[in-house]
Formats: structure tokens, C-alpha cells, sequence
């Protein structure tokens, strides 16, 4: 299976190091990286897209390399930016018309053809004719993964893509992401758990330009591995707590408080170590 | 790529508006020049806004340009996508495009205004065309890809907005005001509209599409374009690939070599003078009158020709404000004692080469006269010359036009005369009446950009050959026509109003021949509409070999054009600097004075009156013709218009023979007592 090979790839911005010798390989299917923000995940997404030039490092796929042949990156390329927004006095179908073309769709028919097909896997055929101007958030992130869709690309970029959303409109977004995964590679940058943990089969944590690899998503809850206790208390019991340890989450019964806390060492006898989610293996890499 | 750019325009507000204020305001314009009496000339020249508009559109449209994809957030999307190296070049190709509709409106709509009024500037269309585009469209052009070379550049920062205005000031024709800090010819070049907006239009020069100018929107254009390639090769959305790289440095690399071309081609020789010499009429004026102040009253020694010129052989070239020709002559019947010809040419025509029988040969300037070595004994042969330069004020040749009278030395006349002098009297210098003593056999080949007149009969365009004792030729944005049996040539709109005053011409010169008792000259059958310096009467009119010339000062508004028959008017052109006389500036003056006298219906308003008035004003310090002038009142109010009109008899015929001083006018006039 063809991979994405990203071999020390380091990018400074005068004194700052935004991305410092990140090597990666990503398979198809989708693949998160995750990090707080700052920590270089747009710039890593950028590089991807081919808008940045590293400073040093290489990025392959099969025989395509980013350095040298940034023309044939694009042409297997499809980028939904953090900050994605349309011209307001056109509709969908035209936005898509005109990045069809820029992505060199040239046969109309093709090209209306496909454009269709994407509108109605993103559920905007009722509003395709509409001004974007008109458009909700979602409705533009979802229009926004159509273009980055033309062309069937091999290769899609995603950063940020739920930021700002609704609940239900989230969950809409990582259908869309999930169903178009299959024989390709997304790459989904965000800084939200939650979505990595729905849509992404193997993740990356990206911290200060430097990025850490996992192949499976277990692979980073293991990091917090023995470090995640249940701790049953009562109500006031909780409140205190609240500020004593590092509670992560916490679910109220009838009579108690449930706590996850994240420690090195139980905090009480009554605490229980519990296998840990991807959230707190993310937050005790993230806390190293 | 286009389609889109075009959708944003069309769904925009922006451009809208500029049609609609550009398609208001040219018929409201239009209307007022109408209602003022000016011409489409007049009118376009004076549209110089127009051009500052579509200035200050193009750069905050280029800025708009530049940045709507990032406005929009889309800008970075689109940059990804592998035609994305395409769009700056479909936008300013979409830009082109909207730049050619707007003007294609404008030229419609103003072709129609010309066509609705009855015009005959329509037989000009492609120049009024071509002037719409290249003075609005243009500049609306360049302006949008420099506007759009500062958005890339500037992207979000405020500092936009007071560069785009100082940008806007520095191309417009107030850029002089700049002049104390920066050199006028780096403004002159600057600016991207008319020399001086407030102008008056020039009806021989025409509009104002000299090569130069072309050369200099063009040079403008490879700026703005070497800027806009520069600032995406900088400030791309994405960082550009090698082949990107080279591509974009290759582009502004031509453009910079196309810039060089036309910098140098775009220096038009008025670049270097800014307002009131910024015309070539008041340059040529200012440089006459400051030559022959200082040369032209020490020049007495004048003498006739030894030797005759039977046939010239002008072959000439217009280029800027240049006439640059080979002039070949046969001379014959010359004096066997000659060892030298001698010639007057005026001094701003020079030299560059001479030849006798095609051998090189020896010559020298001496201001106006030139003298080339003759072979002693010699009664017959060959000279040439190469002469390159200027003919002045009085033949003034700018980069549009050029005239050239058949009683001004603009070849090498046999014999030294005195081209122009300088009067206390006159601002302007008094220019001679000079032509051959006997006619020669001219053959003419002109190569210049417009339509050439001249009053030898036309071989081929640009040909003319004939028997004249002078040759003249005139080319600029002009028409013939036919009027009254008169063929005048003259710029479009001003033929007919000149065929109509001119057959009052010929009544008043009938009635000044009866008065002067002298048979005047004939009435010229050829008519010529030609540049000139001067509003006083005495340069209304002056008369050629073969040919009338009209003051084109005079035609500009078709109520003035009448006063060309007045007989002040007709005086000096038909019997007073219809000949070679020198010295007499006084004269004509008196004469003029005293024939707007008897022809004015409100005697209290004429020089004659004012300059008795001076007595009054200035005492013992009012001029001597003050003097002279109360005198001839007197008699006037003595003697009546019938004695006034034999003194003016008596005067002429005594000012045939000799330049009269005041002592003879008060003799004539004691002796009618």
C-alpha cells in the first residue's frame, strides 16, 4: 500500500521553529493529528498543501516528491484550509465550477457531473444554486470537503475542519469524512479529541513542532496507562477535589460523583485504575 | 478562470457605478460643450478627468482585485489547486477586458454624440477612438494592475489608502506641483493624462496621439506590470516553485526590457518644460523672441541673390518636433565672381551636410543666413543640403503637425534677408515676408504619421511637385473641403464658418483696393486653416505665394472667425506683409489703427481712441504713436472719414517707395488740411 512518507521535515519562521524534524507515514484511511493550538498542526497542513516550502525534509508519495514536483502534488491534492470561506455572491455549484477547473476538470460535462455527485454526498444538491452568502457553517465546511473532493483526489488535507460547529452539524462533517475515506488518505488536523476519536484509525500528536506518531489510536490512550483512576465521592465530597487533583471528567449518579482523575499514583483507596481513553493519553502526552 | 473573474464584476456594485457615471457624464459634458460652442477636439482634450477617474478606479479596483480572495477567506483553498498559478494572469486578463468594455462604451457612446450633432469629426473616428483608449482606457488599465501590485504588496495595512492618492497625484496632470522637488521631466513622464488640462485645443495639432505618448503609456504599463509580476513573485498565497519562480522572473524581466524600449521613446521634447512652455507654440515663441531680441535688429547687411534656384528637390521626414530633409537645388545664372552662395534658412534649421555637384562642400552659419564655398566662375550646378531643426514659432512644427509657409526661409532661400525682428511694440517678433524672387520648380516628398497639404498641386499622398515661388506644407488632424469655390484645408468643424468669412474677405479687399488705389493681390484659391501665436488682427491672415493662410486661433470659435474680414485684417494680409519689408512695425500699426477706426461703429473703442486716452493717462510719458494718434483725430474730426480715407491713400503710396516715419504722417496730414 502506497504511503505518505514526511521525513524530517522542519520549518522555521525567523527565530521560531514551527515544525521541528517531523517524520510521519501515513497510510489511507483517515489519520488525525492532533495538538493544542500553536503547536504547528496548520503549518504542517500547509506544508502538506504544498503552500509552504520546508526548510529542510523530505515528502514523498509513491514517486511523487513535494520539493520537486510540487505541480503533481496539487493535481493528487484536495485542502479544506482552517479558515475556509467562499466568495459570498456565488453559489455552491459555481464555487465548485470554478475549483473544478483551477483542479483541471476541463470537460464540462465531467466536470458538472462530478460536481453533483459531491453535492449530494455533502447534502447541498437542494442548496447548490444558492449564494454562499446564504450558507450556515456547516453547510460551507461541507462545501468546503466537496472541493477539496474534486478531482478525486488520492491525498486530502483537512485542517481544523469542525472548529465552531454544532453538535449536530460535527456529526454530519465526520460522516461526510468517514464515508469518503475509503482508498484514500485524509489527514484531518484538530486539536478536538473527539473528532480523531470518530472518524481516524491512527493519529499523530504534534506538540511545539515536534510530532509523535501512533499507529492505532489505543497506542496513544496507552500512554495514560495506570495513570487513570475512577474515584467514586459524594457531591460536596467533589467540589473539593475539583482543585486538589487533575480531574478530567466527571459523571453524577443519584447519591455520588464519579471521577476520572489523572495521576501517577492513586489518589485514594477508593480510586481504581481504569483503562484510560484517547483523550487522557493525549493529555498525559501532552502534559510530558 | 475568466468566467469567474467576470461573475465578480458583474454581481459587484463597483463597476456598475463607473459605467453609470461614466455614461452620465459624457453627454452632460458633452451637452455643456455644445452649449459653450466647443468642439469634440475641445471636448476630449478638456475630459482630462475623465482620465484622472479612471486613474484613481484602476488602483482601488487593483487593490480589490488583489485582495478578494483573501476577503473572502478563499484564498488559500484556491492557491492549492494546480491552475492556481493561472488566476493572477485570468485577472488581469479579465481586468483587460473590462477596461476595452468600459471603453468601448465610452467611444459608442461619444461616436454617437459626434454622429446626433453633425460632426465632422466622425471622418476621425479612429483617432477619437484611439485617443478614449489610450488617455481613459489606458490609464484605467495600468492603474488597475499597479493598484493591484500594491494590494499584493500592502495586503491588509492601512498605508493603501494614502499610497494609492499620492500614486493618483503623481500621475495626474497636477503632478507639477511636485516640480520643486522632483524634475519636470520625471512629472512630465509621470503623468498619465493631457500636458495642461486647461489647454486650449490646438485645432491643427489635433489630439494629442504622438508616438511619444504612446511610447510613454506603454513604458507605464511594463512598470506596473514588472510591479504587479514582482509582487506576486513576493507575496504569492503560496511559496512559489522553481518553475514558478522563473516563470514570474522571466515576466517581469520582459517587462522591464519592454519598459526600457519605450522609456526611451517616450521622451516627448516638450518633457522637459513645464506651464506657460508647455506647448510648442509658446517654447518656439519664447526661444524667437529671445533670440532675435539679441540677434535679429544688428542683422542690416542684407543683399538679393547673385544666382537663381530653378528647381528644389525636398525630401522630408517628420519626426517629433523635427523636420529632418535633403534639400537639393539646382542653381543656375550665377555670378561668375561668386565664390560663395548665399542663403537665408532660418537659424533653428541646421546644417548637417553640404555638397556642391556631390562633392562635399564648405559651409557656414551666421544666425539666419547661410553662406556654402561656390567654385569661382562657376555659372550652373548642384547643391544639397541635410538640414535638421525647427522652424519657430512663425512654422511651427510639434509632434502632431507641422506647417511650413511658402513666404518663410524653411529651406535655403537665395539671398540674405531678415527672417523676424523685435519690436519695443510687439511681444511677438515681426516675421518677414520671404519667398523666391522667381519661381522655381519644386518637387516635394513628405513622410509623415498625418494627412500633408500643400499648395502644389499633389502628386500622391505625401507628393507634390509644381511651379511656385514658394512652397508651403501643412499636416495635422485636418480636412479639405470645397466651399464657395475655395478649397480649404482646416481642422474638421471650423471649413465652413472659414468659407464664409473668406467671401467677405474678398469684398473688404476689393473695398481696400478702391481706398488704397492699388490693385490688390489676387484672392488666393487655396484656403489654409494654420497654427499661430497671436490674437491681434495682424496675424489673422497672412498671405502666401499661392495660398491664404488663416489664423486657426481665430477659428476656434465660429463668432470670431467673421472678424478675419475686418479691414485692419485684410490690410496687413493682402496689402501690407504680402512682401519682404523690414523695419516697419510702426507703420502697419498706424495703418491698422486708422482703418479700425473708420470701420468701428463705436469709435470710442478703438486703439486709436484708447491710445489718445494714453496722453491723458501717461502725460509727456505716453508713447510718440499717442501723439500721432491725437493728431489724426483732429483731423479726423476736421477733415471727416473722406479726408481720413485720402490720407490713408497718400500714406500707402508713399509707403511703397519707403518706410514712412511720424514726421511724413503729419506732413500728409497738413498738407490735406
Amino acid at each position: 500500500m502506497d504511503r505518505l512518507v514526511i521525513d524530517h521535515v522542519s520549518k522555521h519562521f525567523g527565530k521560531t521553529a514551527a515544525l521541528q524534524s517531523v517524520s510521519l507515514q501515513i497510510g489511507h484511511g483517515l489519520f488525525g493529528l492532533l495538538g493544542p493550538n500553536g503547536a504547528g498542526k496548520t503549518t504542517f497542513m500547509r506544508v502538506l498543501a504544498t503552500l509552504l516550502a520546508p526548510d529542510s525534509g523530505s515528502m514523498r508519495y509513491k514517486d511523487i516528491q513535494w520539493g520537486k514536483q510540487p505541480e503533481r502534488v496539487r493535481n493528487i491534492l484536495g485542502y479544506l484550509p482552517q479558515n475556509f470561506n467562499v466568495f459570498k455572491n456565488i453559489s455552491g455549484y459555481e464555487c465548485l465550477d470554478y475549483i473544478g477547473v483551477l483542479k483541471g476538470l476541463r470537460d464540462k460535462k465531467q466536470r458538472r457531473a462530478q460536481i453533483e455527485t459531491l453535492l449530494e454526498r455533502v447534502n447541498l444538491t437542494a442548496e447548490a444554486h444558492k449564494k454562499t452568502g446564504h450558507y450556515s457553517g456547516g453547510m460551507k465546511r461541507r462545501l468546503g470537503i466537496a472541493q477539496a473532493l474534486l478531482g478525486n483526489p488520492e491525498i486530502i488535507i483537512v485542517d481544523e475542519p469542525t472548529a465552531g460547529l454544532d453538535p449536530e452539524e460535527r456529526i454530519r462533517f465526520r460522516n461526510v469524512l468517514r464515508e469518503v475515506a475509503a482508498g484514500r488518505i485524509i489527514v484531518l488536523s484538530t486539536h478536538i479529541v473527539e473528532d480523531i476519536e470518530a472518524t481516524c484509525s491512527s493519529v499523530a500528536v504534534i506538540k511545539k513542532g515536534i510530532a509523535t506518531q501512533f499507529d492505532s489510536l489505543s497506542k496513544l490512550a496507552q500512554e495514560a496507562a495506570g495513570h487513570v483512576w475512577l474515584w467514586k465521592v459524594r457531591p460536596e465530597q467533589a467540589v473539593d477535589l475539583q482543585s486538589k487533583v487533575n480531574v478530567i471528567s466527571s459523571t453524577t449518579t443519584e447519591d455520588h460523583v464519579e471521577l476520572r482523575v489523572l495521576a501517577k499514583e492513586s489518589p485514594s483507596r477508593e480510586a481504581i485504575p481504569v483503562s484510560p481513553t484517547l483523550e487522557e493519553g493525549y493529555l498525559i502526552w501532552n502534559q510530558r | 478562470m475568466m468566467n469567474m473573474e467576470f461573475k465578480q464584476y458583474r454581481r459587484g456594485v463597483l463597476i456598475w457605478i463607473a459605467i453609470a457615471l461614466l455614461t452620465v457624464y459624457l453627454p452632460i459634458g458633452y451637452y455643456h460643450f455644445l452649449n459653450d460652442l466647443m468642439q469634440v477636439g475641445q471636448f476630449l482634450q478638456s475630459s482630462g478627468y475623465i482620465g484622472m477617474a479612471s486613474a484613481l478606479f484602476g488602483l482601488f479596483f487593483g487593490i480589490l482585485i488583489s485582495r478578494r480572495e483573501q476577503e473572502a477567506g478563499m484564498a488559500e483553498c484556491l492557491a492549492s489547486a494546480p491552475g492556481s498559478a493561472l488566476r493572477n494572469l485570468s485577472k488581469l486578463l479579465a481586468w483587460g477586458a473590462i477596461c476595452f468594455i468600459l471603453m468601448a462604451i465610452a467611444s459608442i457612446e461619444v461616436m454617437l454624440m459626434i454622429w446626433f450633432s453633425g460632426s465632422e469629426y466622425l471622418s476621425f473616428a479612429y483617432k477619437v477612438i484611439l485617443y478614449i483608449f489610450l488617455y481613459w482606457g489606458m490609464t484605467l488599465f495600468s492603474c488597475g494592475v499597479l493598484g493591484f501590485a500594491i494590494g499584493e504588496l500592502l495586503g491588509q495595512s492601512w498605508w493603501k489608502l494614502p499610497l494609492v492618492l499620492l500614486v493618483w497625484f503623481a500621475i495626474s496632470p497636477f503632478n507639477m506641483l511636485f516640480s520643486r522637488y522632483i524634475p519636470v521631466n520625471v512629472l512630465s513622464w509621470l503623468n498619465q493624462g493631457e500636458q495642461d488640462l486647461g489647454s486650449a485645443y490646438n485645432g491643427v495639432e489635433g489630439l494629442y496621439l504622438a508616438y511619444s505618448f504612446i511610447a510613454k503609456k506603454t513604458a507605464f504599463l511594463a512598470v506596473c506590470l514588472t510591479l504587479a509580476f514582482a509582487s506576486v513573485l513576493i507575496r504569492q498565497e503560496r511559496e512559489p516553485s522553481l518553475k514558478e519562480k522563473r516563470t514570474l522572473a522571466a515576466a517581469v524581466a520582459g517587462c522591464l526590457i519592454i519598459f526600457a524600449i519605450f522609456v526611451a521613446e517616450a521622451k516627448s521634447p516638450l518633457s522637459a518644460y513645464k506651464a506657460p512652455l508647455n506647448n510648442y507654440m509658446d517654447l518656439y515663441l519664447s526661444q524667437d523672441g529671445e533670440y532675435y531680441s539679441a540677434n535679429g535688429s544688428s542683422k542690416t547687411e542684407m543683399s538679393p541673390p547673385a544666382f537663381e534656384v530653378d528647381r528644389y528637390d525636398l525630401d522630408i521626414k517628420h519626426t517629433l518636433n523635427l523636420i529632418n530633409y535633403n534639400a537639393q537645388m539646382r542653381v543656375s545664372h550665377v555670378a561668375p565672381s561668386l565664390t560663395s552662395l548665399r542663403f537665408t534658412l532660418y537659424h533653428n534649421l541646421e546644417v548637417k551636410q553640404a555638397e556642391v555637384d556631390g562633392k562635399p562642400a564648405r559651409w557656414k552659419r551666421d544666425g539666419d543666413w547661410l553662406y556654402v564655398d561656390w567654385p569661382e566662375g562657376k555659372v550652373e550646378g548642384d547643391v544639397s543640403f541635410h538640414i535638421k531643426g525647427s522652424a519657430g514659432a512663425n512654422n511651427p512644427i510639434s509632434e502632431t503637425s507641422f506647417f511650413m509657409s511658402s513666404a518663410f526661409p524653411w529651406y535655403p532661400v537665395p539671398g540674405t534677408w531678415i527672417v523676424a525682428e523685435k519690436f519695443d511694440l510687439f511681444y511677438e517678433p515681426q516675421y518677414n515676408h520671404i519667398a523666391l524672387s522667381k519661381p522655381a520648380s519644386f518637387h516635394i516628398s513628405i513622410h509623415a504619421n498625418e494627412r500633408t497639404y500643400s499648395n502644389l498641386p499633389k502628386q500622391a499622398d505625401g507628393t507634390f511637385a509644381g511651379q511656385s515661388s514658394g512652397a508651403t506644407v501643412l499636416s495635422g488632424m485636418l480636412m479639405d473641403k470645397n466651399v464657395g469655390g475655395y478649397q480649404i484645408v482646416g481642422p474638421p468643424d471650423r471649413i465652413d464658418e472659414v468659407g464664409s468669412a473668406i467671401e467677405k474677405v474678398e469684398q473688404t479687399k476689393n473695398h481696400l483696393s478702391s481706398l488704397l488705389g492699388i490693385k490688390a493681390p489676387d484672392m488666393p484659391k487655396q484656403i489654409m486653416v494654420v497654427p499661430s501665436f497671436s490674437f491681434f488682427p495682424n496675424y489673422y491672415m497672412q498671405l502666401g505665394e499661392d495660398e491664404l493662410f488663416v489664423n486657426e486661433l481665430i477659428t476656434r470659435n465660429p463668432y470670431t472667425v467673421e472678424n478675419i474680414a475686418r479691414m485692419e485684417s485684410v490690410f496687413q494680409a493682402f496689402f501690407w506683409s504680402n512682401r519682404y519689408r523690414i523695419n516697419d512695425e510702426q507703420n502697419s500699426y498706424i495703418f491698422r489703427m486708422i482703418l479700425e477706426y473708420m470701420e468701428s461703429p463705436n469709435k470710442k473703442g478703438t486703439t486709436l481712441s484708447h491710445q489718445v486716452r494714453e496722453i491723458e493717462r501717461q502725460g509727456d510719458r505716453a508713447p510718440a504713436t499717442a501723439y500721432l494718434a491725437r493728431d489724426i483725430l483732429q483731423f479726423y474730426n476736421n477733415q471727416g472719414e473722406k479726408g481720413l480715407k485720402r490720407l490713408v491713400r497718400a500714406a500707402y503710396q508713399l509707403s511703397d517707395a519707403r518706410t514712412l516715419d511720424f514726421s511724413d504722417w503729419k506732413k500728409l496730414m497738413d498738407r490735406s488740411y
